[in-house]
């Protein structure tokens, strides 16, 4: 599964928001890469701008973004509004957050997804059967019934298949998956989870998952980049994160895991700094248990160390 | 929601209201089935007759059957007031979405305009419009259409603000749907409980705008049976013969009261939800 083949470069990734006078910058400066077959977790607390930064990987983002982002070859900051429209749901799509919200609620189930197909060249009759797999594709019973149906018929995990259905219908090289879970139950969030994992398994789909939960991450994802107040301080294979965090942010962001009845959980105090007049020097500074002078003076520079990369001073030594 | 609207169909006051707009549709549609005389033929003799068997709302100035003059004047005013409406909404809502949709210069320019002409009170528009193009059956169409505008294209546009930024909208431009099929798929769909209610009411101010423009003597020119037109010319005789008058007033009336109370209604229940 591990193979190469790049399908998605972010570098250098900028998004700033003007306010008035203020400037925020909810993404300052990030690269990662998504190769073939990922599942890319980006995680992080809420205000660390990985939301915008999910938005602004389809150009739909309303800031000044700034940077490249090349999926499938493709430097999507060179399109032209044409053509990143043919672009989107072809080759790079997104799944939001909320499902019963995603979903346009004056109009039939089967409709939208049909629109899908035919607003990208599709015949009615060929858009319909495709519709109908496609339920089928991300379990939904009934499907023939349900493409009748409004979106307010349907339950939060239905809503939540048909969304992911209309992602996936183009086949496209990307999927983004924005909190896909957080709007449901417990439950049903482990069956969406799985469906998403499956349906990345059996279709090759290169998954940018972005949550809060490092839990949700670790459920179904290979890779994982940590996000904080616009940057990224460590991206690296799950396995090595889990097993031996680097950045103190990492750290305590495990420390949040629940791990049965005994263990207390270590929540991390404070909260994410103002992005328009961020901290000096390492942005984490302010909250880290481990900072010495330079980390607030100086902006840490990522390190390559084996097969991760980390953006602290101490990487290695703590 | 649909329980609301059950609600609203079985309370008394717009069964009435109904039952009135029904009623003077159904005298618009069959005017040449049920008029009792042809309501252009004049009389000198029976000039200003009061109320009688044979006339069963009296007769004008010229002794024309003022029954025969509000059924045709129902034709006429109904035939005003859906194609004005229809007209001002459909332009308004374009531009609304658009401007709403789009924002920045689009959004400026047709912001400005509408400010221009909300400035001028919408009577006044409607009279300059109609000193300019003379005045005809089209001219008192589109100078009404033109007054309502603005406060479509003003409605319209704070609702595609609010819709615009909703999940389903940037799903559906995430997957590559064009702008024109979001706006018009996705967008007024989900606002038109709103502008149907905006349209009911307009159907009545509509009516009141017409029937201004015939009282002021610019509007359908005569000897076309117009309400207003029918206000206008009856003034004169309105101590000798009030009857002149309170037909087509009360029709006026009436009909404009029943738009309106559907219209709040309709408006009450969007509020509420």
């Amino acid at each position: 599964m591990h193979q190469n083949n790049v399908v998605a470069e972010v570098r250098d990734l900028k998004v700033h928001y003007s306010m008035g006078s203020r400037t925020i910058k909810a993404v300052d400066g990030i690269d990662f890469t998504v190769r073939e077959g990922d599942r890319f977790a980006i995680v992080g607390e809420s205000g660390s701008g990985k939301s915008t930064l999910g938005l602004s990987l389809i150009r739909l983002c309303p800031g000044k973004v700034s940077g490249q982002i090349i999926v499938d070859g493709v430097d999507l900051m060179k399109l032209s509004e044409e053509e990143i429209r043919k672009f989107r749901g072809s080759k790079i799509s997104i799944i939001f957050q909320e499902p019963s919200s995603a979903l346009n609620p004056v109009m039939k189930i089967g409709d939208q997804l049909m629109e899908v197909f035919t607003v990208h060249g599709y015949s009615k009759s060929e858009a319909y059967q495709r519709s109908l797999q496609l339920l089928k594709t991300v379990g939904i019973p009934e499907a023939e019934k349900r493409m009748q149906s409004y979106p307010h018929q349907l339950s939060g995990g239905m809503k939540q298949r048909v969304v992911i259905a209309m992602a996936i219908a183009l086949n496209p090289r990307l999927v983004i998956a924005d909190e896909p879970t957080s709007a449901l139950d417990v439950t049903i969030q482990a069956q969406i989870l799985n469906l998403l994992k499956n349906l990345a398994d059996s279709y090759g789909l290169s998954t940018v998952l972005i949550t809060h939960d490092m839990g949700v991450a670790a459920e179904i994802c290979n890779r994982i980049g940590i996000m904080y107040a616009g940057k990224m301080v460590e991206v690296g294979e799950l396995e090595s994160i889990f097993s031996n965090p680097m950045h103190p942010y990492t750290r305590a962001l495990m420390a949040c895991i629940p791990r049965g009845l005994k263990e207390h959980l270590k929540p991390l105090s404070g909260h994410v700094p103002d992005l328009s007049n961020p901290p000096e020097g390492c942005r984490f500074h302010p909250r880290c248990p481990y900072a010495k002078d330079i980390c607030a003076s100086v902006e840490p520079k990522p390190l390559k160390l084996d097969d991760r990369v980390v953006s602290c001073h101490r990487a290695g030594e703590i | 929601m649909s329980e609301q609207y059950v609600r609203l169909i079985k309370s008394k006051r717009v069964q009435i209201c109904l039952f009135i707009i029904l009623s003077f549709i159904f005298m618009a549609l069959f005017a040449d089935l049920i008029s009792p005389y042809d309501p252009l033929e004049t009389d000198l003799s029976k000039s200003c007759k009061p109320p009688s068997i044979e006339h069963l709302l009296g007769t004008d100035e010229l002794g024309r059957d003022i029954l025969s003059r509000i059924i045709y004047g129902s034709r006429l005013t109904l035939t005003i007031s859906f194609l004005a409406t229809a007209l001002g909404a459909v332009t308004g809502i374009f531009f609304g979405v658009v401007s709403g949709y789009f924002g920045g210069a689009v959004d400026t320019i047709i912001q400005r305009i509408t400010e221009i002409l909300l400035a001028l009170p919408g009577f006044l528009l409607a009279i300059m419009f109609v000193a300019i193009m003379g005045s005809s059956l089209w001219t008192v169409i589109i100078s009404v259409s033109i007054s309502i505008i603005p406060s479509f294209i003003r409605m319209v546009r704070g609702l595609t603000l609010q819709v615009r930024e909703l999940e389903y909208v940037l799903a559906a431009k995430q997957l590559g749907v064009n702008n024109v099929k979001i706006m018009f798929k996705h967008i007024i769909p989900n606002v038109s409980p709103t502008i149907i209610a905006q349209i009911t009411l307009n159907l009545g101010t509509s009516i009141l705008f017409a029937s201004g423009l015939g009282f002021l003597g610019i509007g359908v020119p005569p000897p076309a049976p117009e309400w207003g037109t029918m206000l206008g010319t009856g003034r004169a005789y309105i101590f000798y013969a009030p009857h002149l008058i309170i037909s087509p007033g009360l029709s006026i009336f009436l009909l404009v009261l029943s738009f309106n109370i559907i219209g709040d209604r309709l408006g009450e229940i969007i509020a509420s939800k």
